[in-house]
């Protein structure tokens, strides 16, 4: 039905003086997952919170399904919300949680059931307050599909997770896509946004850095391929000799390379001279490098 | 406002609160134990006969039937004398109570028309009112007695057992005041507890509007109090002999002021618990709102010896209210006299409710 379920055009929210959200526009198209990634403080939560109707918006515009979320209040039949840092009544259980959501949303579901898509149905019946870390975010996953939404906001799912429940979480994610639903992943974990992305929103102090496919990011500010060699100061001399830049890190001497033939080359004539080298390796930038160089300008 | 809404929260609270032990302990078992200690130590003893001096101006047998029913309570040291200013001796004698007959106590029952007693006193207020509270549900038992039967049968058994001397009595409307303001304790701790830990903004997501939260926090609180009431009137009456009146009205009347008290102490809480951002003003707030309640009201301390003006603060204190009504609902049997109370009570609840749930933020 909407083509486009979320819309985001020049946003703009400030607390105070303080600007958080600086003018940023996107949109989500249905099915899709579509990542706001940044550090912390760059604005993520009250974007999403602006999008879910709980924190109003200075200026721009805003549409999800079509509607207003500041005015439409019908809207949470329709969305399904994982806040960040998700916590419920502490002396209650997932069992009872999801029932107590059945009632207020009138939806008839076997607990037992949505607890299986999430992997928790071993702990429908222990206390809040006793689970773990990722069986909470877990929790609030199945909380959030108990309406059968259109379009999901998970607000850093994964952080403060072990890689375990991490890679747990994201399987469920890419479940959820194939659902055909929408949804806006927020995270400061790139490993997390080039998994499950379609498209990804650099942000960084309340702006859109950049926004692109995962693949077209990393083409836009790709570098030079690096070769990295280990060596002592007459590899450093000789490198110098022969009127090559480079940077000196960890003990590697770093070099930009043109193509990687020219790696061959290098080596080669380092190699003629006698010059000792413990290791070498060549590295591609992948997205944290290219995160890190655009959100540090 | 849903009633699916206010169910499912009340299930879901309910589920919870269960599972934690020592929150069932304070509002069922406490309460249950303080009853049992003040029966131990005070039940058995008897309150202090009162001095009244009755003014007898008529000749005949009712009101000489009268007098002997209400010196049989064991509440009044009564003397039948003639006092040609009343004014001038309750100045020399505050201790004393008064109360005249009129010449025509008789001649107007057996005309079946209006008959009155004046009952005058010198002494603290809130004492002489609960003395004239029991002169008065005697009286009312004695003129009842003679509704729709023939004067003839004049020796009608007349029931005043509820003005029992018994001091057990007393602490009942206190302890069930008690157990009413730990449900406004445990709206204190959620308010602040539930809004920073974001549980309050998971309720508004799913559709739990913040007078259903409320209104369903009221309805599972006033479950545990019932219970914890019923408990304490239970075991009163079983072990330490207490003497209430429990015809229907009276229990009905005893219901309405319980579930508005309830729902007051309930929005109090909840208002209270909207000022208190952490831990630390939580505890703040609640001593600052129990301590004189518990002491000004007269749940604990009798106030019959303190100062005037803390009567007064203590008359605007809701508490008051509702022990006061249930004093005369369930002691002196006096449903007419609690009638205004009643209605503050069940007016400014409603008032408290509505100010509550306005002013609560589900976010901070
Ligand atoms: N309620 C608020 N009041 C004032 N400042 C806030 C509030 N919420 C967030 N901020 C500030 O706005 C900035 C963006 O915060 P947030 O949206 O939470 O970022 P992120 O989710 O990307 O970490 C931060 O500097 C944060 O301190
Ligand atoms: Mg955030």
């Amino acid at each position: 039905m909407n083509e486009q379920p979320v819309i985001v055009k020049n946003l703009v929210k400030k607390y105070g003086d303080y600007v958080a959200v600086n003018g940023i526009s996107f949109e989500i198209k249905k099915g899709q997952v579509f990542s706001l990634l940044g550090p912390n403080g760059a604005g993520k939560t009250t974007t999403v919170e602006i999008l879910e109707g709980l924190r109003k918006r200075d200026a721009g515009q805003v549409e999800v399904l079509g509607m207003d979320p500041e005015v439409s209040k019908e809207i949470y039949n329709k969305i399904g919300i994982l806040p960040q840092d998700f916590t419920f009544v502490q002396n209650s259980t997932p069992k009872e949680a999801i029932e107590f959501y059945c009632k207020l949303f009138g939806r008839k579901l076997d607990p037992l059931e949505l607890l299986k898509t999430v992997e928790l149905e071993d702990r429908a019946n222990v206390p809040f307050s006793k689970l773990s870390g990722g069986q909470k975010q877990k929790l609030g996953l199945a909380l959030s599909l108990i309406n059968d939404p259109e379009v999901l906001f998970l607000d850093e799912p994964t952080a403060g997770l072990d890689p375990k429940s991490r890679r747990n979480i994201w399987q469920i994610i890419e479940n959820l896509k194939k659902e055909d639903r929408s949804i806006l992943l927020t995270s400061h974990y790139l490993e997390e946004a080039e998994l499950l992305a379609d498209n990804v929103a650099i942000m960084n102090r309340g702006k859109i850095v950049d926004i692109g496919s995962p693949k077209e990011l990393i083409l836009r500010h790709r570098g030079k391929d690096l070769l990295y060699i280990k060596g002592g100061k007459f590899l450093g001399e000789a490198l110098e000799n022969l009127g090559i830049q480079f940077k000196n890190e960890d003990g590697y001497f770093i070099l930009g390379l043109n193509d990687s033939k020219e790696a061959i080359e290098i080596l080669k004539r380092i190699d003629e001279m006698g010059i000792p080298f413990d290791d070498f390796m060549i590295r591609r930038e992948n997205l944290e490098d290219i995160f890190l160089k655009v959100t540090e300008e | 406002m849903k009633l699916k809404n206010i169910a499912a929260y009340f299930v879901l609270h309910a589920k919870a609160y269960i599972r934690t032990r020592s929150g069932v302990f304070f509002q069922i078992l406490f309460p249950v134990i303080l009853i049992i200690m003040f029966g131990f130590l005070f039940g058995s003893s008897s309150v202090t006969p009162q001095n009244l001096i009755i003014v007898n101006h008529d000749n005949g047998q009712f009101s000489t039937q009268f007098i002997t029913a209400l010196s049989e309570t064991g509440t009044f040291k009564i003397k039948v004398e003639n006092i040609s200013n009343i004014r001038q001796f309750l100045d020399q004698n505050p201790n004393y109570m008064i109360m005249v007959i009129p010449s025509n106590f008789t001649a107007n029952i057996l005309n079946k028309s209006k008959v009155t007693i004046q009952v005058y006193s010198n002494s603290n207020p809130q004492v002489s009112s609960e003395y004239a509270g029991i002169i008065n549900t005697v009286f009312q038992a004695y003129i009842n007695s003679f509704n729709g039967k023939g004067l003839s049968s004049s020796l009608q058994v007349y029931d005043y057992s509820g003005v029992s001397s018994r001091t057990i009595n007393y602490y009942i409307p206190g302890l069930i005041g008690f157990t009413i303001i730990s449900s406004m304790f445990s709206m204190l701790y959620q308010v602040p507890n539930y809004r920073r830990e974001k549980i309050f903004r998971q309720f508004k997501i799913a559709g739990l509007s913040k007078s259903e939260w409320i209104i369903g926090s009221s309805l599972f609180n006033l479950t545990f109090n019932l219970i914890a009431d019923a408990l304490i009137i239970i075991i009163a009456y079983i072990l330490f002999g207490a003497v209430l009146y429990y015809n229907p009205l009276n229990v009905l009347m005893m219901l309405i002021i319980i579930v508005s008290g309830n729902l007051m102490f309930i929005a109090l809480g909840a208002l209270a618990g909207m000022v208190s951002d952490n831990e630390e003003t939580v505890s703040i707030v609640g001593n600052l709102i129990l301590f004189p309640m518990m002491f000004l009201s007269g749940v604990f301390f009798p106030l019959q010896f303190a100062p005037g003006y803390v009567k007064i603060i203590s008359d605007f204190l809701p508490l008051t209210y509702f022990i006061n009504a249930l004093n005369y609902v369930l002691i002196y049997n006096n449903i007419e006299g609690s009638l205004y109370m009643i209605a503050i009570l069940a007016v400014s609840s409603i008032a408290l409710f509505a100010l509550s749930s306005k002013l609560l933020k589900f976010e901070s």
